[in-house]
């Protein structure tokens, strides 16, 4: 196990240059995911038509938006993953973590259930806004049970 | 016509089944470092978290100092020290600031940032 600890240890090292402690550095990134999602959501309701007054762009513009936030949005979560999933695993010691654990095992496999979804045309009409507003939502759980709480909880800072 | 949804399903079960595979095994999680003596070392994760919110008013963010209490980090301390510091007290700093069930784990993070 002894190159795997290596990673962990640079991984940590990289971190903590930077921010105050690895937990932190993904408070931090899981905060930008949601405000990403939440522009998401908005470039989406205008691309369904809805919105148009509160956000006065056009088609062609709320595409591009919302793909780059959406690409953006899985870049802030990948570091994320990796230390929730490789490092602190599933964990059930409370209803918060347990809530966090089980909502994040899902998400990537929301995210790329959405992403064939979108690829592959033919589905009914309900389904990429079912999946879109069901992966916002995870995000915005995630978000609520681990950066939200230790902004509130621990410390706000870098 | 509509495409049946069990493709998306499937995709969604397989990778959500992946992900917790790779979660029970934490296989990048670090080894605990060997206590001393009667030292349990603890979740050095949960000690960060419960130093943040207990000690580092005192002693700094990841203990780099700055407030009245001494700077942790690079400190070189051992396991026995911490665990006693923590459960007794020293000088102006009270014991029993943390609950029993997170000695371990504070005991743990402190002796990370204190040998790094």
């Amino acid at each position: 196990m002894g190159p795997l600890i290596d990673v962990s240890g640079t991984y940590t090292d990289a971190v903590t240059s930077v921010f105050s402690s690895t937990i932190a550095f993904k408070s931090w990134f899981a905060t930008a995911a949601v405000v990403l999602a939440v522009v998401q959501v908005l470039t989406a309701s205008r691309m369904w038509g809805k919105l148009r007054r509160v956000i006065p762009l056009s088609f062609p513009v709320a595409k591009r938006i919302h793909r780059w936030s959406g690409r953006l949005a899985v870049l802030c979560t990948l570091p994320v993953f990796f230390h929730c999933v490789f490092i602190l695993g599933f964990q059930t010691p409370d209803t918060r973590v347990a809530v966090h654990s089980v909502v994040g095992t899902f998400i990537y496999g929301v995210f790329v259930a959405k992403m064939l979804v979108i690829r592959e045309k033919g589905y009914p009409h309900w389904v990429l806004p079912v999946a879109g507003s069901t992966m916002a939502t995870m995000l915005v759980v995630l978000w609520i049970t681990s950066g939200l709480w230790y902004f509130t909880n621990v410390r706000f800072g870098f | 016509m509509e495409r049946k949804l069990w493709r998306p399903a499937v995709v969604l079960v397989c990778i959500s089944g992946a992900v917790f595979a790779l979660a029970q095994g934490q296989f990048l999680a670090p080894a605990t470092p060997a206590g001393s003596g009667t030292v349990t070392l603890g979740d050095a994760y949960n000690g960060e978290l419960v130093f943040e919110a207990t000690c580092a008013g005192c002693h700094g963010t990841a203990g780099t100092g700055g407030g009245i209490g001494p700077t942790l980090a690079g400190a070189e301390l051992d396991a026995d020290l911490i665990q006693s510091r923590v459960e007794q007290g020293a000088g102006t700093m009270p014991g029993g600031l943390v609950e029993q069930a997170e000695v371990g784990d504070i005991v743990a993070y402190v002796l990370g940032i204190s040998t790094k």
